[in-house]
């Protein structure tokens, strides 16, 4: 666990829901059969990847928008720079 | 480098003028292709996101990439006009952090270094660039 996560767990913020009861059901059972977990835990790792999904959704759709003239301009500039910058990085190993 | 189209295109920049030093963490410089002038849309102005023991001691550095615009996204930082010197919102592409010679850099600091929660939104839009899930800032 990073420093950051561990910061983050221990300023766990405490929310009332209300659920599905189907999958309150399932989350208990899971609690039931294994040792260590909690709802809170097994909830937690649902939003996460709920979040991830966000964010891939999100990078799909940054990466995915149409670029500029502008942009595009600048990011061969860049490009030149990148391809430089990398042939005397790899030139020297 | 520093006259030319190359410097109209990058007008809404402006550089601040003090005698070279060595670049700080969150200062901004404009990084340029050695050798290759005859390219109108350098050099571009980059953001030094490496810290500042190797960016004194050592010949190279890590910066990231600034553009005049874009879309905003995970890996995007917006930086307003003012931060860092720049005269205009700019867009940081984190997801190009680049590792660039001490010798690229050509002009800077734009400005003084931007501030701490500027850089902490950088190294969280860095850390997603690598495929780190966090949450939005």
């Amino acid at each position: 666990m990073t420093d950051e996560m561990t910061a983050r767990a221990a300023r766990r913020a405490k929310v009332g829901a209300t659920l599905d009861p189907e999958l309150v059901a399932a989350v208990d059972r899971y609690v039931e059969g294994h040792p260590g977990t909690d709802r809170s835990g097994v909830i937690d790792e649902a939003l996460r990847l709920w979040w991830a999904r966000q964010q891939a959704e999100a990078m799909e759709r940054q990466f995915a928008a149409p670029r500029s003239r502008r942009e595009i301009e600048e990011r061969k500039a860049w490009t030149a720079v990148q391809a430089a910058a990398a042939g005397r990085i790899f030139r020297r190993r | 480098m520093d006259g030319g189209p190359s410097r109209r295109r990058g007008a809404h920049l402006q550089a601040t003028v003090r005698a070279p030093s060595w670049p700080r963490r969150g200062e901004i410089w404009s990084v340029y292709t050695p050798g290759q002038p005859e390219d109108p849309h350098q050099p571009r102005p980059a953001l030094v996101i490496s810290e500042n023991t190797r960016n004194r001691t050592t010949d190279d550095l890590t910066v990231i990439p600034l553009f005049s615009g874009g879309v905003l996204g995970p890996t995007r930082v917006a930086l307003a006009s003012g931060a860092g010197g720049i005269r205009r919102d700019s867009v940081l592409f984190c997801e190009e952090i680049t590792t660039v010679a001490r010798q690229f850099l050509t002009r800077g600091p734009w400005g003084a270094p931007v501030n701490d929660a500027i850089l902490e939104a950088i190294l969280r839009a860095v850390r997603r660039a690598l495929g780190e899930v966090l949450p939005a800032d």
